[in-house]
């Protein structure tokens, strides 16, 4: 199966039209959706790992998929007018400035901008890991206003994912185990967690790692146990921060290849990152500039 | 509500950090291994001065003669002080009431013996002390069969004698001694009744005889050596003015010094029992303030632990919540893991201390320490406050870390 032909967020070089293009966006939503619906119809599924993340065998996501089909215009994430500012001592630093932007679902979107330009705060609160001052942000057409600790990490374990630059696994566990946490929130019973969390690595490519330690592994590696770990509870967005940062070049590209492959398969994903190569590697590129957005291509 | 998965993710955690649970665990195990411990010592000391004064009732005043060291009133020192039938009523009347009474005469190399039914002696030398009935109460003696003495057998001079296990052993063998007659430096008696005495093995090599009886036989000058009477449930310091009072008296009728000390002996055993009670009382507040010390350092050590490993695992806590952890399944999971960790140590602490005592036990058999046990409270009540501890220093921490938001905990520094 060719993943290019499918990836909308592969741009210019796909069966897609030009960035550029006032259509682009909607013609590539299109191409698609009218893809996910075949994949899903007709690609094998070993192991009963959900090739298709977003049809995940949940019954819900599944007849979601078919509501977004048909309405191909679906927006997974829009901010409007989102500030946010820290307090240190007696100053106040605002870091956003009231940003817009919005994300389509099956979209790969960058965020790029220089050091200080509020990209990491943004995923952050993209990510309800931290709260906004002022403005909008719907995911997935909620309203996520004031919101409580319970329903963000409800919302946290159902709809997203988490890369982050550094891996964050949690050092005594080993891959296997790193993987099936977000399950374990998800009360999965453990038995099924463990099948899931072997199916995940095996997806990614590791699971004869499965039983290893973080310590034990490669950068890359660490990365993709994360990336797996990420997809484990069938989230309906991705968020990587630096995903690549701390990797070399060759497994840099690896990573990336396996976050697309995973957006070509219908994943929703936000990569803040600093790196050109990378950004180019998205569909769509979001620049920040002293907490506000600069360009964010076309939606 | 058991939840499996719960636990079986805090035994993860917990074995996954073998040095940090090492150390946790050693502290508290330590803390209550020493607590307990301590403990044991304390009641075996306790139990070995209880020994000490299980002889004679401790609400006892004890009067008897000895020989002057000061000439006084135109008497030569080194004069015997004999105490007499005419003393008792001047006695009586120095002490404010007697619930208990007895004259004393003692013989320390008697000799006894008792011609079984073969027609064969057997014998010994004992001690013989002739008493008045009373005195079973303030010598703590314990009637084994039988009678002891009363008041007919000191009215008419009966020829009756109560004896101690070892005469009865050693004369006797199996044989009940009761109704047997024995001889009492050639003198035939008759065995209404044997005793024991719990306070020393001396006391159980005794016979007892009415007074009046050894006073005819043996102390023919109408000579009283020892009185003995109880102060019923009178306050300490009422016996020792008391007693004063009866020293002060016997001592101007006896024509002693008043600074002689050798002349009259009134000893007071509420007042020795008082003092030798406070000094224990004093060790054994000593020791429960080491023990709490410990415990406390003990404590004290596990909350700094907990403290620290819930510091380290702040970026594990940001983990945990960006997957979907609540704040409350993480406080959760930190108090069960310090809890488990608290419960399992100090269990494995009270057991080491509590085998240690039960193989001591035995051994320790000397005359101020005596059968050290565990007081089960004692020992439950250190496993409660640390494990309260543990619940408190891990729930610190453990709410400080939630409350940092994850994607400060995620910051990379």
């Amino acid at each position: 199966m060719s993943l290019k032909m499918s990836c909308g967020a592969d741009g210019p070089k796909g069966a897609s039209i030009g960035e550029h293009h006032p259509f682009a966006g909607r013609f590539n939503e299109v191409v698609h959706f009218a893809f996910l619906e075949v994949s899903r119809l007709h690609a094998p599924n070993p192991g009963g790992v959900p090739k298709t993340v977003v049809a995940s065998g949940n019954k819900s996501k599944r007849s979601e998929v078919k509501d977004k089909s048909t309405c191909i215009f679906a927006r997974m994430i829009e901010l409007q007018s989102i500030t946010k500012s820290y307090t240190t001592g007696s100053q106040s630093l605002q870091v956003l400035k009231g940003v817009d932007m919005q994300v389509s679902a099956g979209e790969l979107v960058a965020i790029m901008g220089s050091s200080g330009s509020g990209k990491s705060t943004l995923l952050n609160i993209l990510g309800l890991l931290d709260a906004y001052d002022g403005g909008q942000y719907r995911l997935d057409g909620k309203n996520m206003a004031g919101l409580s600790e319970r329903r963000a990490a409800e919302l946290r374990r159902e709809m997203l994912g988490f890369v982050f630059q550094s891996f964050n696994l949690i050092p005594f566990k080993s891959a296997a185990e790193n993987v099936a946490l977000p399950l374990y929130y998800q009360k999965v019973p453990r038995k099924e967690r463990a099948r899931r969390s072997h199916a995940l690595l095996e997806r990614v490519g590791l699971l004869e790692w499965a039983d290893h330690l973080p310590s034990q592994m490669s950068g890359g590696q660490k990365q993709r146990v994360a990336i797996a770990r990420a997809l484990a509870a069938s989230p309906r967005v991705i968020l990587a921060d630096e995903p690549t940062g701390a990797l070399d070049s060759a497994t840099s590209e690896d990573v990336m290849s396996l976050l697309k492959e995973l957006n070509g398969e219908g994943m929703t994903m936000v990569v803040v990152t600093h790196e050109a190569e990378i950004a180019a590697a998205c569909g769509r590129t979001i620049r920040l500039r002293d907490g506000l957005v600069e360009s964010q291509g076309h939606v | 509500m058991f939840d499996r998965d719960a636990w079986l993710e805090v035994a993860h955690n917990v074995l996954a950090h073998p040095l940090r649970t090492t150390l946790t665990g050693v502290s508290v195990a330590l803390g209550i291994f020493i607590l307990v411990v301590m403990q044991g010592l304390g009641y075996g000391l306790q139990h070995g001065v209880e020994g000490q004064f299980a002889d004679d009732a401790v609400n006892s005043i004890w009067v008897e003669g000895g020989r002057t060291q000061i000439a006084y009133r135109g008497n030569q020192s080194n004069r015997p002080v004999r105490l007499t039938n005419a003393d008792l009523p001047g006695i009586a009347s120095q002490a404010d009431t007697i619930p208990a009474f007895s004259r004393r005469i003692r013989l320390w190399g008697a000799e006894i013996v008792w011609e079984n039914p073969q027609g064969q002696n057997k014998g010994g030398g004992y001690r013989v002390r002739g008493v008045d009935p009373a005195h079973i109460e303030l010598e703590r003696s314990v009637l084994l069969s039988g009678r002891y003495i009363n008041e007919r057998d000191v009215l008419d001079l009966r020829k009756v004698a109560v004896v101690g296990p070892n005469i009865v052993q050693d004369l006797f063998g199996k044989t009940d001694p009761v109704g047997a007659f024995i001889r009492i430096n050639a003198v035939l008696f008759q065995v209404v009744g044997t005793f024991e005495d719990p306070g020393s093995r001396w006391e159980n090599r005794v016979a007892y005889i009415p007074f009046s009886t050894a006073q005819q036989l043996y102390r023919t000058e109408g000579w009283v050596d020892q009185i003995l009477y109880s102060t019923g449930n009178m306050e300490t310091e009422a016996t020792v003015a008391q007693s004063g009072r009866m020293l002060s008296w016997l001592k101007d009728v006896k024509a002693v010094h008043p600074d002689d000390s050798r002349g009259i002996r009134v000893d007071n055993n509420n007042e020795e029992y008082a003092m030798y009670a406070s000094i224990f009382e004093g060790i054994r507040l000593f020791i429960w303030g080491i023990g709490l010390m410990t415990l406390l350092a003990g404590a004290v050590g596990v909350a700094n632990i907990l403290a620290i490993g819930v510091k380290e695992r702040t970026k594990e806590i940001g983990v945990r919540k960006a997957l979907g952890a609540t704040n409350s399944s993480i406080v959760s999971l930190v108090v069960m893991e310090s809890t488990v960790l608290m419960l399992v140590s100090g269990s494995l602490g009270l057991m080491l201390a509590v085998g240690l005592l039960s193989v001591v036990a035995p051994m320790a058999n000397h005359e101020y320490f005596q059968n050290p046990q565990v007081d089960h409270r004692i020992a439950l009540f250190a496993l409660g406050v640390l494990v309260l501890t543990g619940l408190a220093s891990g729930l610190g921490p453990a709410l400080r870390a939630v409350a940092i938001r994850p994607v400060e905990a995620l910051r990379d520094e």
